[in-house]
């Protein structure tokens, strides 16, 4: 029985309800419990800021365009390298670093579980492997169905309870987490270099629009009782005067689910742009953050921008080869037989280039703006807007407003007329923070019931802990050193175990694979379906059997099974 | 005669590639393809034998008539005869010149020497689990 | 016993529709696979037993004394070579990634010979690609580039391209266009709609002709390029452009004649150009089963795809200096483990000449040419055959191999487990 007492630690733990109170957390194998016995190992937290782990609720770290990423960037490799160390693999890569190089700057930084935001089911195995290589974070994958052909087919019919059937076979087959709709329809469209404009747009051949692939896959997923939302990716994104879209798009949700959102929409920065071209780009964050206000069935995440160097990589294969015709710097495109696609390039963010100052502006502004924080999460869509190492500066520009001043002052001298940013007085609190990091994420995603993002007893005992006093700390004033704090936990605790401490990697680890398997009655079976089988047979190039992932490539997972309603 | 010395893989080289111990294979490995008026020219017969000199290292193998290459040029599969042709120059890439080196041929009575010679030459001691 | 989609470890197809029929521990029906697929599945030709060469005079070990040796040739190196991996499974070249990188060594996959030109040259401009299916489905234009898949990738053509019947294709050998380029007419340029009959080391000079004139650069072309008539090249062009969706394969044609990475490069820029005008991809011929697969784990465990040197403790990637053929033509690898191929079949001269000076491992299936320049040879089971694991097709579709077989010998992930916990050990690192 492996023991552990977490004394005197600062607790702000926003799913009990916990705001800075000082107190003991007591761990009993890896589970946060009532009480250990004398003689439990015992860590001092003398009063430091202590939270449940982090959680990342969409980043992207693992699978096939990730690691093209890496691949395709022997730059990016270099520009960020650590030798062998004690436990510590050696680790490359900057903006997509190597399974290892996440996990270790992950847990450092005091996050201990992780959404995968895009994996193609085809190649699901690909981001399982890489998961295993991730030792420090438990793991889950968004599962792409933007563009797939089953489920559109369904959706034509306006058969809700096939569509649910079919999203029910493949998140078993491939182990995933949750429904990831990445500019639906458009995915399909750029199987022959085309896209569509916006929800009302039909997608070639298929005849849907993405509004119905939207809601119908809204619907299947409360039907499928996933515990996470539909998690959404816009039509759009990167456009100027893409807000419309946006709120368009926010407009066709009902709300459907009294615990959690009924539509998680990510990296919202990207799709609240202004204007009706790059020249007059502007912040159309506060229809945005209206709408979110207004509608408390849809969940956001920022897609916060940093300026430097970084990577862009997303199933919006076609926004990506806009990009490059941008950038024309490298370009990698990967499209998914029957399923989805996906493109590459690298980019620089930076602060002479107004449009960049604008986007800067606009992920702040979202999170300003945007009341509650339940609704609007802390993200830079790992490593697009930025790589996550930046998350500490962003907690600080959140909860300071001189230091986004100090910010502002530097950028490109016209972004003041496109933008709100400096008429916002709003300096985000500890507690609020911590729902932006964790508890929102936890909530988001469903995983709460699970034990993950609280320290209530039963809990999994996941804890980081920041060399930072609240109550000596003016966040306002100091923001380098909550910056500093963020950077580096003092311990980080895995499953009851410190995995990190001060900045070095304590053991090798284990991750745990979090994945659903939703149960449909008898007829709604696809694999005795004999339209989906025969067309499965017809048109993958892999045979049916040899789809499914084996349960060896998740050796330590939690399966969350649902009971689907159809 | 000046050709244009190419290697590549056959599906004979392919399908002996599990035994390369075979006679299959070293046939296919030695045999160099060459088109049927470079043969003429070459006053060679199919099966005879033809010395390639790459310059810096030479090596006997078959020759046999193929309407698949090009006049001027040879084709010889991938494996140890081709290599011994091959310089390691990579021009810093990790890749040799396989293709397109230029070397002299001409019909040889010299014997051809076996892939278990070619490794002794090299050092190689050859195991015969026969 | 009848085993049905089965998956076939020769070529990076990666087949996975093959029916194999078991009877007495032995496959004695293969159907579905091509003739070098049912080679391999057939072939019965295996190293029995370890096998330690000592003054030049070969006899049988035990697995302990072989592992142990092992061991003690990788501890006792200054600058070890782990080479070859394209013909096992994922699991065993990350425990290979594992071992380099604990003993400082070099580690690097058939891929640098191979197409490692490739992805030099995807390092510079990036890959427009996609998985096969895709292809299958859509594809109205094929374009095989310095390759020759009836004779590589025999069921290529009828799996993914040319004879398949796809989604958006009723009668897929009619409505698909065929364009081969080569310097050779091999059966594959005999059906093609088009071929291209290219003069030696000229692919870069007609790629990027052929690139002008997507871009309208018509007029700078003279009446012949690299041995192909402008007409030619203004019709291959307009077949590009007009296509709905068109697809570029190629291969050793492209990385290993004058040029290398910048043919590869050209021929990628092409692409890019083509996507201005319509759907275009481009997909590397790989070769061995699980070449890229190799790729793939090396680049998530280190950063990069091949030749990674762990000398100083961090993953350095420099090819040209870091690759294999380089380390042992200049003399400066000092011990050297192969596994799951055969560099002695497809290096240099010089660079198998020096195998024969250091103490060379084999860990393989069968005895190979290289075998004949190591020290101890070490059976294992064939992934594919009697040992399971991941593998990445040539489009990046990570599937996973069946065992048929039970098998005799350790897998290579038992046999490199064991040397690298042992050398953990003896490191001290647990």
């Amino acid at each position: 029985m492996a023991e552990l007492l977490v004394k005197n630690a600062c607790v702000i733990d926003p799913l009990q309800g916990i705001e800075g109170d000082i107190m003991d957390i007591a761990i009993r194998d890896g589970r946060i419990v009532e009480s250990v016995r004398n003689g439990a190992e015992v860590i001092d937290a003398q009063g430091f800021l202590t939270m449940p782990g982090g959680i990342d609720s969409h980043t992207h770290i693992c699978g096939t365009k990730v690691n093209f990423g890496r691949y395709m960037s022997p730059e990016d490799m270099r520009a960020g390298r650590t030798v062998k160390r004690g436990k510590m693999h050696a680790t490359s890569g900057y903006s997509v670093p190597t399974t290892y190089g996440n996990s270790y700057r992950y847990s450092v930084m005091g996050y201990t579980t992780v959404l995968e935001g895009a994996m193609a089911p085809l190649e699901a195995r690909h981001t399982h492997e890489e998961f295993s290589a991730t030792p420090l974070q438990d793991t889950m994958a968004n599962t792409l169905f933007d563009g797939n052909w089953p489920v559109m087919e369904a959706v034509k019919e306006g058969d809700l309870k096939r569509v649910a059937a079919i999203v029910a076979w493949i998140l078993e087959a491939v182990k995933g987490f949750a429904i990831k709709l990445t500019n639906p329809g458009g995915t399909e469209a750029w199987g022959w270099g085309k896209n569509v404009e916006c929800i009302r747009d039909t997608v070639p051949y298929f005849g849907v629009t993405p509004a119905e692939i939207i809601l119908s896959l809204v619907k299947a997923n409360e039907m499928l009782r996933l515990p996470h939302s539909v998690h959404l990716h816009c039509n759009r994104l990167g456009i100027p005067g893409n807000y419309s879209c946006t709120i368009g798009t926010f407009d066709l949700i009902p709300d459907l689910n009294r615990n959690r959102q009924s539509l998680y929409a990510t990296h919202v920065q990207f799709h609240s742009y202004g204007g009706s071209s790059w020249p007059d780009i502007n912040s159309k964050a506060e229809p945005v953050a209206y709408a979110v206000n207004r509608k408390p069935q849809i969940v956001i995440d920022m897609g916060q921008m940093m300026f430097g160097k970084t990577t862009t990589m997303t199933a919006d294969g076609p926004m990506e080869f806009n990009l490059y015709r941008l950038y024309h710097n490298k370009w990698s495109n990967h499209d998914v037989e029957l399923e989805t696609t996906s493109g590459i390039i690298p980019v620089l963010y930076r602060r002479k280039n107004l449009v960049n100052c604008v986007m800067w502006s606009i992920g702040l502004e979202l999170a300003l703006l945007v009341k509650n924080p339940w609704q609007c999460l802390l993200s830079t869509d790992n490593p697009n807007g930025a790589p996550f190492v930046k998350y500490p500066e962003i907690i600080a520009l959140l909860m300071s407003r001189p230091y986004r001043e100090k910010e502002f002052a530097t950028l490109h001298p016209h972004t003041g007329s496109r933008v709100l940013l400096p008429s916002i007085d709003r300096e985000l609190d500890w507690n609020e923070i911590a729902v932006m990091t964790r508890a929102g994420q936890s909530r988001a995603l469903g995983i709460d019931r699970i034990g993950k993002g609280h320290l209530r007893a039963g809990a999994e005992a996941d804890i980081a802990i920041y060399p930072l006093r609240i109550g000596d700390t003016d966040p306002s004033r100091e923001y380098e050193k909550v910056i500093g704090a963020f950077r580096k936990t003092m311990w980080t605790i895995k499953r009851g175990r410190v995995v990190a401490r001060d900045g070095e990697i304590l053991v090798e680890g284990k991750n745990a694979t979090i994945w659903v398997r939703p149960t449909v009655p008898e007829p709604y079976r696809m694999e005795q379906d004999p339209d989906f089988v025969r067309n499965f047979e017809r048109y993958y190039t892999v045979r049916m059997s040899n789809y499914p992932v084996q349960h060896h490539y998740i050796p330590r997972n939690i399966c969350i099974e649902t009971e689907a309603v159809l | 005669m000046r050709l244009v010395f190419n290697t590549g893989r056959t599906i004979r080289q392919g399908n002996s590639v599990e035994s390369k111990l075979s006679q299959e294979y070293e046939r296919e490995v030695s045999t160099a393809r060459l088109h049927p008026l470079d043969m003429l020219e070459l006053g060679l017969e199919n099966g005879d034998r033809l010395l390639i000199d790459a310059g810096r290292a030479s090596i006997v193998v078959r020759a046999e008539e193929s309407e698949e290459v090009e006049p001027g040029t040879l084709f010889l599969p991938l494996g140890p005869y081709a290599n011994h042709l091959i310089s390691e120059e990579t021009h810093c890439t990790g890749m040799p010149d396989y293709k397109s080196i230029e070397v002299e041929a001409e019909w040889t009575d010299r014997p051809q020497v076996k892939i278990t010679d070619l490794q002794k030459s090299l050092g190689g001691v050859p195991l015969d689990l026969s | 016993m009848i085993y049905h989609d089965v998956l076939c470890p020769f070529c990076a197809c990666l087949c996975d529709d093959i029916v194999v029929e078991v009877e007495d521990g032995r496959i004695v029906k293969v159907d579905n696979a091509c003739d070098l697929g049912t080679h391999k599945f057939m072939s019965d030709e295996k190293l029995r037993s370890p096998m330690r060469r000592e003054r030049g005079v070969w006899r049988e070990v035990g697995m302990e004394e072989a592992i142990s040796r092992t061991v003690e040739i990788l501890l006792d190196a200054d600058r070890p070579l782990l080479y070859g991996w394209s013909s096992t499974h994922v699991e065993a070249q990350g425990l290979g990634i594992r071992i380099a990188e604990v003993i400082g060594g070099v580690i690097d996959s058939t891929t640098s010979i191979c197409h490692g030109p490739s992805i030099l040259a995807i390092q510079e401009v990036g890959h427009p690609g996609s998985t096969l299916g895709q292809i299958k489905n859509r594809a109205d234009l094929v374009v095989y580039w310095g390759c020759n898949p009836i004779e590589a990738h025999p069921r290529h053509l009828s799996r993914y391209t040319t004879y398949a019947d796809g989604f958006f294709l009723n009668k897929a050998f009619r409505e698909r266009k065929l364009i081969v380029a080569d310097t050779r007419r091999t059966q594959s340029a005999r059906i093609a709609d088009e071929f291209l009959l290219v003069k030696h080391d000229a692919d870069y000079a007609i790629l990027g002709a052929i690139r002008a004139i997507v871009r309208g650069q018509t007029d700078m072309i003279p009446p012949s390029v690299g041995g192909v008539p402008k007409q030619q090249l203004l019709r291959v062009a307009e077949m590009c452009k007009k296509a709905k969706y068109g697809v570029f394969f190629f291969g050793m044609g492209l990385t290993q004649t004058a040029g290398k990475y910048k043919n590869v490069r050209n021929a990628i820029e092409l692409v890019i150009e083509l996507n201005r005008h319509t759907k275009f991809t481009l997909t590397p011929m790989r070769g061995h089963f699980n070449v890229y697969g190799f790729n793939e784990v090396c680049t998530w465990m280190t950063g990069y795809p091949y030749a990674v040197d762990y000398s100083r403790g961090l993953a350095f990637y420099n090819p040209g200096e870091t690759t294999a053929v380089d380390i042992l033509a200049r003399g400066e690898c000092d011990a050297c483990l192969v596994v799951a191929s055969d560099p002695a079949a497809h290096m240099p001269k010089k660079a198998v000449a020096h195998l024969s000076t250091i103490p060379v491992v084999q860990i393989d299936p069968q005895i190979n040419l290289t075998s004949a320049f190591c020290e101890l040879l070490i059976p294992v089971a064939t992934t594919g055959i009697d040992a399971e694991g991941s593998a990445y097709r040539m489009d990046g579709v990570p599937l996973r191999m069946k065992a048929v077989l039970k098998n005799v010998h350790p897998t290579d992930t038992d046999v490199l487990g064991e040397i690298y916990r042992r050398i953990r050990g003896a490191k001290g690192c647990g």
